[in-house]
């Protein structure tokens, strides 16, 4: 199963961090800290595997964000790729034509297409399209609350005005 | 209404780089106001700034219960913001997460959208009391009408099987249900779900192997047939029948996909599901390695990095298949991904073989010279090697950036270990060649630059002690080695691995009867550059100096001349000065050592001197050994055997009989707890007395007469377990002011006021030094210093107070000693693997005549290991017997030694007395 996913700039910056088992912030901390540093010191044309401690890191770069993975050391490292392809992929679609700053401003929805993706490390959906029918699902409805919202507001404004 | 919103966070946070953590204490204030707003937009909205900063490192476990709050919102998208806020920030300590069981029930009977994200944010918070409550509720939950709530189910009872366990049977049939869904992604989830669980108790899912092989034989979804394919791997060891029927299936799949990573994990789960036995699994693990090879050749490293990852673990099964590939194997090791080469040396110690060794340890070693530094180290490197041919290509292909992983000092670490483990894999099982191996050894010592020197030096002494045809050649090469001044010169930097001139000064030492002209080692041994050096490996040169003159003097004593004595005594005479220098060491050990042999070699220049040509020379050595000791010497047995002349100053043969009673040999691993404890040592008993006894301020006389007699107890048990004795002063009437214990222990029962206030003195004083003293080393404390001025001239004195008369018999044997026969440039070389053990515990002690063959008592010579706290080789000739003073310095490792090998050393010692030629 996957232990983390993280979403780390060229600079190093965290953009995402998704962890599926629970642990101290510390512990965490310490692992962005040496796996970006890791993944930083890959060069092109490198394989995308690290190992860190007894668990594998996987990565890919795309643009200029780096997509970590964290799993256990019997894990399959190629299919967690495709995990991360996968993701990249669905980000794209939604998104259209992602880069990191669409990710930057809207983590919420970055960590909600990860979770219809992945939930606990565990792949739950392959298929993009459900996915991302998912994903837009979610948002009409936060719309159509946002918007009966506004109207309750603006309504209610209305009736305290003078 | 016009908060900050999350974009302006970030908006302010990218614009704010300079002063980040202002702004953020800036934020975090705004977001404490706006948190407790009654308006639940806004009371999410700063949930959700917080969870973004959470993401950045910083905490918010403070609004855990804002967190919940936001949980119960009615509105969705306000709602899967506050389970996205407690799936990043709770932890199983939370509190408040006792507080969300409720919730969490009313909203997984909520509207399907509710229930989505209260699964997805459920399956992370979840803790054992959660899933206790909430077990029931989710399992029903399997069968939902929505194929996506399912799915999220399946995915949420999995955590709750992980953290409530005792619901596994009653879910696990449920679960179940789920492989034969109607929608295909539930299947999948659920074939991922229990490829998990498998691990936990891999035969309770054996019954599942039905519909799991139906499932691999007619889905084409690879995503979840890799997982399939993975449990398969995990039920195969428990069913041995589910190999036989998996095998034409996987193989099928190995031949026909196109996905690389299914094809991977089929290839992965035969190996590790053990699907290569019997005819057919040859054929597969053929199959298999075939494919990994074409892996090896791909220009996707991630190809490359799998391959090798495979093949290691088929190696142990089908070795030969992987040694076809042996070529492209080595080659990865120069790739410069650091990933790829770990995984290269991984396989390359897996697939090490009597054939393979040397071309494997070769490359490896080039990786280790450097091109920048090869001009000091290299030279001498190669020369030793010589004989084989240097790779210098590969040398040049190193990489040249100084950033490449062959500089980095973790992997030149990592690299240096590896060739050390693959020489010492087994026992040296793999080396074929000896002399080759000592070679590499010293390579590897000049060109590692980093700190493998104890390894180097532990295998070298090791290798000297189990492959007795191996021995000249090291001590050739160690000869090498110790008139290098390179090492010397560059002892104190790090990884200069100088600890290998311990080996070679031992090695030397203990094995000079290899040497043509082993005196003029003497210089080299006793150079005063040797400071640099640690003092451990000081005291080491030190006792190998006293060796090889040993072994020298009695040589020439065979064939002895007149002519000879100013040689012999012109060594002497450096000796003594060398010698004298490191007699003020300011380390304990080397102080010691240099003290002896100062000791030694004056008693040896005064015979020298005294000697005179067909005089009597029991009479000279009388007048000698009054001379160099003052007295001591007139009731031993000297004075009875001078009937016999040997022509030659007996003293010349002194030293070498200390050393060459025993032959130092390896010391098989169990030998240590087969020999017997002595009945009247008890290793129960405090050595020291723990500190709580001096720390009691008031101890009424009843309290102290027990506990000072028990001290007097521990006292003896130290005499007898270390041979650091206290009987010493007794017998040599020196005056025992450290000796409290024993003191108090004679005047016990008749304490007079004045020895009482003397006793009360001496606890203050110990009291005192036991404030500086970690290790509450207090009783002998006193004594270096009262005893320190005249224990150099005990040591001889007592040493030859108790030898016995040597024996005709012995004499005859000292031929034969000193021209150990040698057979030329052996080729086979016999590992002696095992060790030696004792016979039985314990050693008859007389009659047994001593040779340097016989050895299989000899408990303390050489270990496996090599802790450097023991020298073997110095103590022998230094021990004796329990009643019989030696010095009081309190040298902590010697004391150490002598523990190991108590119970047959004690016997040795009288067995040392016997062999000394000088008693006759």
């Amino acid at each position: 199963m996957i232990t983390y996913i993280l979403l780390v700039s060229r600079q190093g910056k965290v953009r995402l961090a998704k962890w599926f088992t629970t642990m101290p912030q510390k512990t965490k901390a310490k692992i962005v800290k040496d796996v970006t540093q890791l993944v930083l010191a890959r060069r092109t044309r490198m394989c995308n595997v690290l190992e860190y401690k007894d668990t594998k890191v996987v990565y890919r770069r795309y643009a200029s964000l780096f997509f970590v993975c964290g799993i256990a050391s019997g894990d399959n490292e190629l299919i967690t790729l495709e995990i991360i392809h996968r993701y990249v992929e669905v980000l794209d679609r939604y998104f259209g034509n992602v880069c990191e700053l669409d990710l930057i401003f809207n983590f919420q929805k970055a960590y909600a297409i990860l979770d219809e993706l992945i939930i606990a490390g565990e792949l739950q959906e392959s298929s993009k399209k459900s996915v991302l029918r998912v994903v837009t699902q979610a948002d009409s409805i936060e719309e159509q609350e946002n918007s009966e919202d506004t109207m309750a507001r603006l309504g209610s404004l209305g009736s305290r005005g003078p | 209404m016009w908060e900050r919103t999350l974009q302006d966070l970030i908006r302010g946070l990218r614009a704010n780089k300079k002063d980040e953590s202002k702004f953020i204490a800036q934020a975090i204030a705004e977001i404490r106001q706006e948190i407790r707003s009654k308006d639940m937009e806004l009371k999410a909205g700063a949930v959700l700034k917080l969870t973004y900063l959470d993401m950045l490192g910083y905490d918010m476990s403070w609004a855990s219960f804002h967190v919940v709050e936001v949980m119960s919102s009615p509105r969705i998208h306000l709602k899967s913001v506050g389970y996205l806020a407690a799936a990043e920030s709770f932890t199983p300590e939370t509190d408040v997460l006792m507080l969300t069981t409720n919730q969490l029930k009313k909203d997984l009977s909520s509207k399907p959208e509710d229930v989505a994200v209260t699964l997805n944010g459920l399956s992370h918070i979840i803790t054992p009391d959660l899933a206790r409550d909430l077990a029931h509720d989710l399992i029903a939950m399997l069968n939902h009408s929505r194929a996506h709530i399912r799915k999220r189910a399946v995915i949420a009872v999995y955590k709750v099987f992980v953290k409530y366990p005792e619901i596994v049977p009653y879910g696990i049939t449920r679960l179940r249900e789920r492989l034969e869904d109607t929608d295909p992604g539930v299947i999948a989830v659920t074939v991922n779900v229990l490829c998990e669980l498998v691990h936990q108790n891999p035969k309770d899912y054996l019954a599942l192997a039905p519909q799991l092989f139906h499932l691999m034989t007619t889905s084409s979804n690879n995503w979840m047939l890799i997982k399939i394919i993975k449990l398969f791997g995990a039920l195969s060891p428990y069913e041995p029948r589910l190999v036989k029927k998996l095998q034409p299936p996987i193989t099928d799949l190995i031949s026909t996909t196109p996905a690389i990573s299914l094809l991977y994990e089929c290839v992965h789960t035969c190996i590790t599901g053990g699907m290569l036995q019997g005819a057919s699994g040859n054929a597969l693990a053929r199959m298999c390695v075939t494919k990994l090879a074409a892996f090896l050749q791909d220009p996707d490293q991630n190809l490359k990095y799998i391959a090798l990852l495979a093949m290691t673990k088929i190696v142990p099964s089908h070795p030969e298949l992987v040694a076809e590939y042996q070529d492209m194997i080595i080659s990865s090791v120069d790739d410069p991904d650091i990933s790829i080469r770990m995984r290269t040396l991984d396989l390359l110690t897996a697939m090490v073989s009597r054939t393979n060794l040397q071309t494997i340890v070769q490359q490896l070693l080039s990786h280790l010279v450097r091109p920048d530094t090869s001009a000091s180290g290299l030279p001498s490197a190669t020369q030793s090697l010589s004989q084989y041919q240097y790779r210098t290509p590969l040398v040049s292909a190193t990489p040249k950036s100084t950033n490449a992983p062959s500089q980095s000092p973790a992997y030149r670490l990592t690299l240096s270990h590896r060739i050390l483990a693959l020489g010492a894999q087994d026992t040296y099982e793999n080396v074929v060649d000896f002399e080759w191996y000592l070679s590499v050894l010293v390579d590897l010592a000049y060109v590692a630059g980093v700190n493998v020197g104890q390894q180097i030096r532990d295998q070298l002494v090791d290798i000297v002690g189990r492959v007795r045809a191996a021995r000249r050649f090291a001590v050739q090469l160690m000869l090498k080695v110790l008139t290098d001044e390179s090492f010397l010169a560059n002892a104190p930097e790090e990884g200069s691995c100088s600890e290998i001139l311990w080996a070679a000064a031992w090695i030397c030492g203990e094995h000079c009867g290899e040497l043509a002209e082993p005196q003029k080692l003497l210089p080299h041994l006793l150079q005063p550059g040797l400071v640099a050096l640690d003092p451990e490996i000081v005291a080491v040169y030190l006792q190998a100096a006293t060796k090889v003159f040993g072994y020298w003097a009695a040589e020439q004593a065979n064939t002895f001349e007149t002519d000879d004595l100013p040689k012999v005594r012109d060594a002497v005479d450096v000796l003594l000065e060398r010698a004298g220098e490191f007699a003020t060491s300011p380390d304990i050990e080397v102080q010691e050592r240099a003290a002896e042999m100062v000791n030694l070699f004056t008693f040896v220049r005064a015979d020298l001197s005294a000697y005179r040509p067909k005089s009597d020379v029991g009479m000279d050595m009388a007048i000698s050994i009054s001379a160099g000791f003052g007295g001591g010497f007139g009731d031993t047995g000297f004075g009875d055997n001078n009937s016999l002349d040997p022509g030659f100053p007996k003293s010349l043969y002194l030293i070498r009989p200390l050393f060459s009673a025993y032959e130092l040999n390896a010391v098989a691993a169990e030998a240590q707890s087969l020999v017997e404890i002595p009945e009247d040592l008890n290793l129960d008993a405090w050595i020291v007395p723990p500190p709580r006894e001096f720390t009691e301020p008031d101890e009424s006389d009843d309290m102290v007469e027990p506990k000072k007699k028990k001290k007097s107890k521990k006292g003896k048990e130290k005499e007898l377990g270390t041979g650091k004795s206290k009987g010493k002063s007794k017998s040599n009437g020196q005056p025992d002011a450290g000796d409290t214990a024993g003191t108090a222990a004679a005047s016990r029962t008749t304490e007079t006021a004045e020895e009482r206030a003397e006793r009360e003195r001496r606890k203050a004083e110990r009291r005192e030094r036991l404030r500086d003293d970690p290790y509450y080393l207090i009783d002998d404390r006193p004594s270096v210093s009262a005893i320190s001025a005249n224990d150099v001239d005990s040591i001889p004195v007592v040493r030859l107070d108790d030898l016995p008369p040597l024996s005709q018999a012995e004499n005859a044997r000292l031929p034969s000693l000193r021209n150990p026969s040698l057979s030329s440039a052996p080729q086979t070389f016999v590992i002696d693997k095992t060790g030696e053990l004792p016979q039985g515990s314990l050693s008859r002690p007389v009659s047994r005549p001593v040779s340097r063959q016989n050895n299989k008592d000899d408990a303390n010579s050489l270990r496996d290991g090599a802790s450097p706290a023991v020298a073997p080789p110095s103590f022998p000739p230094y021990e004796v017997e329990d009643e019989i003073a030696r010095t009081a310095t309190p040298p902590i490792k010697v004391t150490r030694a002598k523990k190991k090998g108590t119970s047959s050393g004690k016997k040795k010692r009288t067995k040392t007395g016997d062999t000394s030629p000088l008693a006759e």
